[in-house]
Formats: C-alpha cells, structure tokens, sequence
C-alpha cells in the first residue's frame, strides 16, 4: 500500500547512485529490445513511498525521446513476486482496454538494476491527491471524476481471470488479518472491527480481477478526465465490490466533502459502473466493503509507521502515519452500528 | 516541574516555528515536504503537552478492571473473547479515539458525512 500523503513529484538531488543507474538502464533495455542510445533526464521523484519511482527519457541513435518511468523497491526491501504479479497484470489490463501505463520491462533484480522493479511508458496526468482537488486545472476532470473511476473499476473487472497467471484467489480481509497480526500492535478497535466484519460476510461471488487498492492517489488524471491506473502490487481475485467500497473511504476523499474521491456521489460512481458493463452494484455490500477498506488503511498506516519505528526505513512522513491509525478507528466507530455489537 | 524555562511546549513551538519559517523553504523538495510533517507533529505535541490526561486516567482504570496492563492486551483480551465488546467498552473506546484526534487531528472528528451508500 502506498503512503496516503503523496511525496511531491519533483526531482530530489543526485546521490550519486543516478549515473550507474542510468547505464544500467540503457544497456537493460537494449537488450530487452528498445532502440536506446543513451538515457536522458533521470531523476527520482518521490520519496518515503513504498516504491522508489524515477523518471527518464530513453533516447535513440537519431534523438528521439521515449518518456519513460522506472519503479523499482527500495534496496533491502525486496519484493520480487509482487513487482512480477503487478507488470502481469498491468499486461492484462493493458489488452483488456483499461487506461494504464504499457509495460517496457521487468525484473527480480538478479539481472539489473539491483532490486525488483518495473520500466513503463509515462503517461501524463496528476497524481497528487491535493492538485487535483484544489487546482483550478482539474475542474472539469473533478466533475466527470466519480463517473471515470466507475467506468475504470468496471473494466479493471473485465479482465479475465485467466489471463493473469499466478494472480492470488485473495479473501481481503483474511489477507489483512495476517498483516496486522505480523505487525504485533493490536488494537482494541481493531479487534473490534475485525469481528464485526467477520460476522457479517456478504455471501461469496464469482471471483473478479479485483485491484485492491483503487482510490484517488493511484490514479493519473489529466485536463480532461482520469488517464491512467497504476499501483497494481496489491491486485488479486475477488470481489469487484472490494474496489468500489475502498474507493469511497474517507481516507481517500483529502478532506473533500463528497463519498467519492471527495468529489462525486454514489450515483454517479455506480450508474457509471453498470453503463461500463460492471456487475449490478449492492449498496450493502459496497458499504461492508468500505468498512473493511478502513480497517485496511488503519492497518496500513501501522505497517507504514512501523518501516520507521522497526527501522528498515526511517522517515518523520513514515512516523507521523501511525498517528492516523486513530481516525481510521474514530471512522470505524462511526460506521460500526454499536447497536449491534454485542 | 523542574524544567520549566524554556518548558517543553516552548520548546517544541521554538523548532515547530522553526522548521516552518526556515526549513521549509530549502529548495530540496522532499527535505521541504519532510519539514512540513514534522512541523505538523510539532503543532500536535503542543496540543498534547495541553492534554489534561483526564481521558487517559479513566482508560488506565477500565484497563485494569478488566485486568489488562495495556492497550495492546485489552485488544488481546477482545482477540481471544475473553472480553465483548459490549456498550460501556465502545463507549470508553470512542472516548480514547475522540481525545487522540482532539491531539492528532481535530478537523478529522466532524460528524455528518454523507457517506453511506446504502443511503442513496
């Protein structure tokens, strides 16, 4: 999961690591079959995130420029089997027709660049939750935004199954139930919530390619609309409601007053889905969702504060997420009908 | 209180203030970015140093009525269903939660969102 406030997308001073970098990159990529002469512009974009993302221009013998971006895992943070799931499925979804980044390359790191990582195609757009919110050039995206994520989450589903090879059959709250037992900081809440949604399942579905971490914050939107869907580590099969219910957290609205990426309603988000072909949406479904997106997101705020707590990556932006664990338990609190509880 | 000039809260407005008129200007964005979080946790230990510990003294009694030393085993008690959930917990839970954003983040405790799908 990403860090929910993103790191600014502009360039962070050479380490020193930028030049081998990019001579690995360019003899990479030569090999794996692009006309590359040199590589221009490389840059690191963010920091703190659970990914390293760097920016660069592929140049050829005759100057052309391919804009393209590299995301590779921090070094001593491999994860090699998410980083291959991630560029299959993003395959998958590419043939399928959902607006994302085209895959150039991928690797574990044992042949270059060190670490797992991703090469794909830049794709123009925002991806700053705060920009596309408040500046005054994404009005007209904000006001098609609920409906271009419903029409993106119906596609993303499409995809079949059988296409994504090796993609985990994932129970979501299971998956999360592990992680946050693995982080060894329960929480009453927590606890609390975890038995509340356990006691309420909605009955089992047809499993669909399901995202699993569909919000504003990994989605690129341009001028006019939605461009691209990235950040496909957590993706599996599964509910298609899951996508629809994490989307709609309050996390993910940036202090905007609407239930979708702060900006659109409900209506818009699900009449938009079923016109793209989705499954007919169940609102209560959709709502036991949300539930356990934020209870996801609380658990990933501890796994984030815990890179820094346990050291393997220290950062003041990784420390102060674990002080958000406490609004995603003050929302639990609110949603979770105390009625019912005992 | 011995350490009192400059006391703690002084303290942390002295670096809070600091990093938010100096540091935030480095033209390094991410050291910017950075500077601006922690100066954020700064403005919420300042509220915290002006917590009366009211909350907390009534979270230390129900956690040693239901015999646990700590948050952490009063979530072990609930894990194992040694302990329900029952109303006066939730209540209590709810409590410790609203005095945490209170310090964390007090714009997150509005009430009123429209936010229930099955509302629509």
């Amino acid at each position: 999961m990403s860090a929910p406030r993103p790191t600014p997308a502009t360039a962070l001073p050479d380490d020193g690591r930028t030049g081998d970098l990019a001579s690995e990159l360019c003899a990479r990529l030569g090999e794996v079959g692009l006309d590359v002469a040199q590589i221009d512009g490389l840059r690191r974009l963010s920091g703190g995130a659970s990914r390293e993302t760097w920016s660069f221009a592929a140049v050829d013998r005759h100057g052309r420029r391919t804009p393209l971006i590299l995301r590779r895992d921090p070094p001593g943070e491999p994860r090699p089997e998410i980083m291959h799931r991630e560029a299959v499925a993003l395959h998958a979804a590419e043939r399928h027709g959902v607006p994302v980044p085209r895959v150039r390359d991928h690797g574990d790191g044992t042949e270059a660049i060190g670490t797992p990582y991703i090469v794909v195609d830049h794709v123009g757009g925002e991806s700053i939750a705060r920009r596309i919110l408040r500046d005054d050039r994404y009005a007209r995206s904000r006001a098609r935004l609920a409906a271009d994520l419903g029409r993106a989450a119906a596609l993303v589903h499409a995809v079949p199954p059988s296409d994504v090879p090796g993609i985990p059959a994932a129970d979501g709250l299971a998956l999360n139930w592990d992680r946050y037992v693995e982080q060894d900081v329960p929480r009453p809440v927590l606890e609390i919530a975890f038995r509340w949604l356990e006691e309420r399942r909605p009955d089992p579905v047809t499993p669909r390619l399901v995202h699993g971490d569909f919000r504003l914050g990994n989605v690129l939107v341009g001028d006019d609309g939605l461009t691209s869907v990235l950040d496909w580590e957590l993706v599996h099969l599964g509910d298609p409601m899951e996508d629809l219910g994490y989307l709609c957290i309050r996390a993910w609205r940036f202090g905007g007053p609407r239930p979708v990426a702060g900006v659109g309603t409900f209506d818009d988000l699900f009449t938009a889905y079923e016109a793209a072909g989705g499954t007919a949406v169940d609102p209560a479904r959709v709502r036991w969702w949300q539930v356990a997106g934020t209870l996801a997101w609380g658990v990933g705020a501890i796994v984030q504060a815990n890179r820094h707590l346990r050291g393997s990556t220290r950062s003041v932006e990784l420390a102060a997420i674990g002080r958000r664990v406490a609004e995603q338990e003050h929302d639990l609190l609110r949603m979770i009908d105390g009625s019912d509880l005992a | 209180m011995i350490h009192t000039f400059p006391d703690a809260r002084e303290i942390v407005v002295a670096v809070r203030d600091w990093l938010r008129e100096d540091v935030v200007t480095n033209p390094d964005p991410a050291t910017s970015f950075q500077a601006r979080v922690a100066a954020n946790l700064l403005t919420a230990l300042e509220r915290e140093l002006e917590d009366d510990g009211a909350v907390a003294a009534r979270f230390a009694e129900a956690l040693a009525a239901h015999g646990a030393e700590s948050e952490a085993e009063l979530a072990l008690l609930l894990r194992r269903g040694d302990l329900a959930a029952d109303t006066a917990l939730v209540a209590l839970l709810t409590e410790v939660t609203t005095a945490r954003l209170r310090v964390s983040n007090p714009r997150h405790l509005d009430v009123g969102l429209d936010d229930d799908p099955r509302q629509t």
